[in-house]
């Protein structure tokens, strides 16, 4: 067991001097292993595929509580995605998963928010990078057919010229399961007004928030979920 | 012979393995869900690029959740999807790690997987680097933001993915684009995500 790593932060408030060196410690065991994995547990679910990708969008096509919150982060993750970077791949999203009576709001909506921030469209175009996380999500409402989500999320981005920077938001999401599949019927972002952010980063050293520390350390990571990149 | 490296660390800092998977982040692609959940905990089970990726992630976030504050899932966890010569001195270490802790009680917890990088994929086995962002408050503790950039290396065996090492780097992290008065508050916190969890696998892991 070697100790590998030890940075200098400070505890959060009301952390013991005990526990600070656990807080800025990270312990790595090495242990050599034998081989195979028995003993199973018993039981399982296998819930069926919760999206399905269509035009390289996912599709939320599980009738259930569980069905309704992947369908709702998977939307807003392709949502916040592609909205600004990738219009075509936008037009997808609100052809195969918005309710029709909201889609040409939605696209009018998006080419104003494109037209409002020249500054985004530039960094985009000059290849910059954007990254989506879901920080938590709760099921406000479901009754069989309708159901409303809310998500914490944030973008961090970054790019030439952009310091890498991360913005929280609450969403929340109408849904609607109509034709076996959710729709989404609305969308209500806070745009950060009341989103909670944390208020210490206490690993943030001057090194690792540039755009090139993050262009080195993350080249080659996608998105985790339904509509990103193939592995 | 392998080697499995088990990154952990008190829960007040550096807790390397971080996130929730986002599990709405990873919604499920194809017509099999690459993930079961067996006794509570989250299963790789699609021998597949975007399998290695979807088993590694939830693990992740799984560790990141339960190791120190919920420790009947952890444990189950670590019988299910580590390699068993590694299970014994896992428990330890986490126990170990727990006892310097502050009490746990009344402290919340969310993570997420940003992103992830297939770096190898070969028949059996699998190396699948994950960028992880937690957030932890109490009402004695101030919301504590905490990134993580590690690498875990799986094997394929009877049928699901099994963790052989685990491997901590430097993460990045991004500066706040906006910070509005008051929202950095436990009590912003309590409020504005009273009722919420992570968003992990297919909403049934809670």
């Amino acid at each position: 067991m070697s100790v590998i790593a030890q940075r200098a932060s400070e505890p959060p408030a009301g952390i013991s001097g005990r526990t600070r060196a656990w807080a800025i410690a990270v312990i790595v065991i090495a242990t050599a292993l034998a081989a195979t994995l028995s003993g199973l547990g018993s039981r399982t679910i296998e819930p069926p595929a919760a999206s399905v990708i269509r035009d390289g969008v996912p599709v939320g096509v599980l009738h259930s509580r569980a069905g309704a919150l992947v369908a709702a982060g998977d939307y807003l993750l392709v949502d916040q995605q592609t909205l600004e970077r990738d219009p075509t791949r936008y037009a997808a999203l609100v052809r195969d998963a918005f309710a029709p009576s909201i889609q040409a709001q939605a696209l009018a909506q998006a080419a104003r928010v494109r037209t409002a921030d020249p500054a985004g469209m530039r960094l985009w175009a000059s290849g910059g990078r954007s990254v989506t996380l879901i920080g938590a999500h709760r099921l406000d409402a479901y009754r069989g057919d309708r159901a409303s989500v809310s998500c914490w999320v944030a973008t961090v981005y970054w790019g030439a010229g952009q310091v890498p920077k991360q913005a929280w938001s609450l969403v929340r999401l109408m849904l609607r399961w109509r034709d076996g599949r959710w729709w989404l019927s609305g969308l209500v972002s806070d745009r950060g007004a009341s989103a909670p952010v944390p208020a210490r980063t206490p690993q943030a050293t001057p090194g690792d928030d540039t755009t090139r520390a993050f262009d080195r350390l993350l080249a080659g990571f996608s998105p985790v979920g339904a509509g990103a990149p193939a592995p | 012979m392998l080697t499995v490296a088990l990154a952990l660390s008190g829960w007040a800092g550096l807790f390397a393995g971080t996130f929730t998977l986002a599990r709405a982040n990873a919604g499920a692609v194809g017509p099999a869900d690459p993930v079961i959940v067996r006794d509570g905990v989250p299963v790789g089970v699609a021998d597949t690029r975007a399998g290695a990726v979807a088993a590694a992630a939830e693990y992740a976030s799984f560790v990141q959740r339960t190791s120190v504050l919920d420790v009947r899932r952890f444990t189950r966890l670590v019988a299910l999807a580590y390699q068993p010569a590694a299970r014994e001195r896992v428990l330890a270490l986490v126990g170990e790690a727990r006892a310097g802790d502050p009490p746990l009680q009344g402290i919340h917890l969310l993570s997420a997987v940003a992103a992830a990088r297939l770096d190898r994929y070969t028949t059996g086995a699998a190396a699948v680097s994950l960028w992880l962002e937690a957030t932890y408050w109490s009402t004695a503790i101030v919301p504590t933001q905490t990134w993580a950039l590690e690498q875990l290396s799986l094997r394929w065996a009877h049928g699901q993915w099994v963790i052989v090492a685990q491997t901590l780097a430097q993460p990045p992290v991004p500066a706040w684009a906006t910070v509005h008065a008051a929202n950095d508050t436990a009590a912003a916190f309590d409020r504005s995500l009273a009722g919420m969890a992570g968003a992990s696998y297919g909403g049934l892991l809670g």
